[in-house]
């Protein structure tokens, strides 16, 4: 790749861009036009990192200079952490492993008289860092004349006790905000991390003083994988599919409702033609330009390519996107991945919903960085790179499921830690899933069986057990 | 002879104030020099053992520091229109919010220039307060009014590295270069320009990016405000290269587009003294200076042949020398 050519490009549409003041950045999060090149060709390798911020905060610098705000003068010098190209920090040292915990910790009822419970899916840990994956509810109302539920999640102090004897702290990290929702999907991080021959841990107390143990002398848990290698793609066509994935997990109108997504995607692959990181006759230009067809998108690349030219994820989407069909189930499922481009992952839990599933993951040896940006946008300091790894599933009913959003706390407890969010929801007679991580080189698949434990009310099959606490000791 | 690229600039001249002084700095034939400081060199070594720099020789220091910096082409003006917000005001204000540097020094106010007048670029100063420093060019100013900067409020506190810090003294010092007035900025362009045509200079700065990517970016930048309205066309249509090797280079329409194919030299020789397009020609080279008059060869029409022009400045403008229509 012509880097120097690249460059070029990035530093004429600056030139362009300063003869039309004023400067004004895309709508909400979307940066301005040479900040949205300067991304795209930083994420497909075509300028490195540190050039792609200097041409962008030299031309802010040149606003700054022309229109009397002084602001990027001073900006432009706290150079962000994307652009060194530094890889992120493992979480952990080791490979992250992951045990099925199962289990559900009820908890007191609080003030309100509505009371909650812990379903503790998976551990997850390495040397240095261990946490549970937890989906988190409101589970009843002690008497009638309880309030609403509460709309914050239920939060309730608890710890932990191994085989020695030996305590941990417990902290609840990555809840979310506080919307009323039915489930809160979180990560209930081990403060310190248990020793690798710790025999078992014991969770609580929650209700009447009830523990949770969790085994961890056996196996963790493993997978059927496959790791194939692969042909050598650009990053600028992995940077095309990734846009595709993107699209297709858009809750539906958010796509057809959007000129400037449009003209946004356009550009971005006007920019990597424009720029030679990648040929207007690349199969992966044509992909996108299919599917863009088929959402009724416009991306400026004309009419429709015929459906083999789709990867098979793309048609399954396009076919089962609007479903909402999905088992109200919770899978502590637990299986570690091989190495994949220096990265390190365990499954550690999956919780589904009628519209979608949530997948707990520890990484290790990589983060999630600057996900669905050309879609979803980007603040000043956010990375726009991020190709590094990408992840499909397909549930053993052969329907395909994209990540629709990752989120990840920066809490050292849970660090490594992510929450990975799947549609179209899970086949409700899936009985598997295939994670499926694709990096430059090579692609890991991991099957882990769906075992279920229902995630409906009290009393239905894998709920709660026994009857509900009448009373318990207020946060 | 191919005339010195600073040929057809006139002197130039602004005033600081140095110490107690009142002192001038004058570019003439390439060179800075600070009129009020007969040993300038000599109080640089002094200073660099530890003597107190005087404004004046840390002014000289500080433009060839930046004679060949990349940055004073990516931030500079790129035609007429082309205006800088940048005043003493600013570069004192900036020195203040970004707290100690260790290679500037802060740039003391002086003097307004005479009883009557606080001439082109003057900054008045806070009540109470001594008045600002302000430069006097050589050449008359454009009209209208200047953008003027706003101050910053809120400075981040964030602790900057060692590398982060160097880059905040010279971007600095760089807008102290750029604030002794528009005649200076584009004398520094062409010096730049001038340091790069025969290749990357020694002990140039060395930053992150390729250095012929941003001086492509550089010509097409001032190039492209010039000949797209002599060509008929948008700017944006201007596809601009740098030529290598022999002769002024080539200009032809392509279909949209104007392609044009010009040494870097241009920007030194042409574009900053300020005769890119004169009398509907595009000025490709220059021939000889005798004067006030350059003969130059320009074009009248792409892909025509380039014809020999003899032209003068009036002010800031440039037009056929009388006799010559």
């Amino acid at each position: 790749m012509n880097t120097q050519a690249a460059e070029t490009y990035l530093r004429l549409i600056a030139e362009a861009q300063l003869r039309q003041p004023p400067l004004i950045s895309g709508p909400g999060p979307h940066p301005h036009r040479l900040g949205l090149a300067a991304a795209t060709l930083a994420a497909a390798g075509a300028v490195a990192p540190d050039v792609a911020w200097r041409v962008v905060s030299e031309f802010e610098t040149s606003v700054g200079l022309r229109s009397g705000n002084l602001a990027p003068v001073v900006s432009s010098l706290h150079r962000p952490r994307w652009a060194s190209g530094a890889r992120p920090a493992p979480a952990g040292s080791g490979a992250p492993t992951a045990v099925r915990v199962g289990a559900t910790l009820a908890l007191p009822a609080e003030r309100e008289g509505w009371y909650g419970e812990f379903r503790l899916l998976s551990l997850a840990r390495t040397d240095t860092q261990a946490a549970l994956a937890v989906a988190a509810r409101w589970a009843g109302q002690t008497r009638r004349a309880a309030g609403p539920r509460p709309r914050h999640a239920p939060f309730y102090q608890v710890g932990a006790v191994d085989d020695r004897g030996l305590s941990y702290r417990a902290a609840l990290w990555d809840m979310g905000v506080e919307d009323g929702r039915d489930w809160w999907d979180c990560h209930l991080g081990l403060d310190p991390a248990p020793a690798p021959d710790t025999r078992w841990l014991e969770v609580g107390p929650g209700a009447q003083g009830q523990r949770v143990r969790i085994d961890l002398a056996g196996p963790p848990g493993t997978a059927e994988t496959v790791t194939e290698p692969l042909e050598p793609a650009s990053p600028a066509a992995r940077l095309l599919d990734q846009i595709g994935d993107d699209l297709l997990t858009l809750e539906s109108g958010e796509a057809g409702a959007s000129a400037q997504m449009e003209g946004r995607i356009g550009q971005v692959i006007g920019d990597l033609t424009g720029s030679g990181a990648l040929p207007a006759s690349d199969p992966a230009v044509r992909r996108l330009a299919g599917l863009g067809w088929r959402l009724g998108l416009d991306l400026g690349l004309g009419g429709p390519v015929p459906a083999r030219s789709l990867p098979p994820a793309w048609i399954s989407l396009l076919a089962d996107g609007h479903r909402r069909d999905g088992p109200d189930a919770l899978a502590p499922l637990a299986a570690g991945l091989p190495e994949i481009s220096g990265a390190r992952i365990a499954l550690a839990g999956l919780r589904s919903s009628a519209g979608s599933a949530t997948l707990h993951v520890m990484a290790s040896g990589w983060e999630p960085r600057g996900q669905g940006w050309p879609v979803h946008g980007t603040g000043p300091g956010d990375s726009p790179l991020g190709l590094s790894l990408s992840w499909r599933a397909r549930d053993s009913t052969g329907r395909w499921h994209l990540v629709r959003g990752m989120s990840w706390g920066s809490a050292s407890q849970a660090r490594g830690m992510i929450k990975m969010y799947l549609t179209p929801p899970l086949h409700p007679a899936a009985t598997a899933l295939d994670v499926i991580v694709t990096g430059p080189q090579s692609r890991v698949s991991a099957t882990v069986p769906l075992r279920w434990a229902s995630g409906g009310g009290p009393g239905a099959p894998g709920g709660p057990p026994g009857p509900p606490p009448a009373t318990g000791p207020a946060r | 002879m191919t005339p010195p690229w600073w040929a057809p600039f006139p002197a130039a001249e602004a005033r600081i104030r140095c110490g107690t002084a009142d002192h001038v700095l004058r570019w003439a034939e390439g060179r800075l020099s600070a009129t009020g400081h007969a040993d300038a060199g000599g109080e640089l070594v002094l200073a660099a053992l530890g003597g107190d720099k005087p404004e004046c020789v840390a002014m000289l220091e500080a433009w060839g520091a930046h004679a060949a910096d990349l940055d004073v082409l990516a931030l500079g003006p790129r035609g007429p229109a082309d205006e800088l917000a940048v005043t003493w005001e600013l570069v004192d204000h900036l020195r203040a919010s970004l707290g100690p540097a260790a290679r500037s020094v802060p740039m003391r106010p002086g003097p307004a220039p005479g009883p009557a007048s606080r001439g082109p670029g003057t900054a008045p100063g806070p009540a109470g307060s001594r008045p600002r420093a302000y430069a006097v060019p050589g050449t008359g100013s454009p009209g209208g009014p200047r953008p003027m900067a706003r101050p910053i409020r809120g400075m981040p506190g964030r602790r900057l590295s060692p590398e982060q810090e160097r880059a905040r003294d010279q971007r600095v010092e760089l807008l102290s270069l750029f604030a002794l007035g528009r005649p200076f900025q584009l004398r520094l362009s062409a010096q730049v320009a001038s340091a790069w045509t025969a290749g990357a200079p020694a002990g140039a700065p060395q930053g992150p990016g390729s250095a012929p990517a941003a001086l492509a970016a550089a010509l097409a930048g001032r190039l492209a405000p010039a000949a797209g309205p002599w060509s008929g066309l948008d700017p944006d249509a201007v596809q601009a290269t740098v030529h290598h090797g022999p002769g002024w280079g080539r200009v032809e329409r392509d279909g949209p587009a104007l392609r044009a194919a010009l040494p870097l030299s241009w920007l030194a020789r042409i574009w900053a003294p300020g005769f890119p397009v004169v009398d509907g020609h595009l000025v490709v080279d220059v021939l000889a200076v005798s004067g006030p008059r350059v003969q130059v060869l320009g074009l009248p029409a792409p892909e025509a042949e380039p014809a020999v022009l003899s032209i003068q400045a009036d002010g800031e403008n440039w037009s056929r020398a009388r006799g010559e229509r």
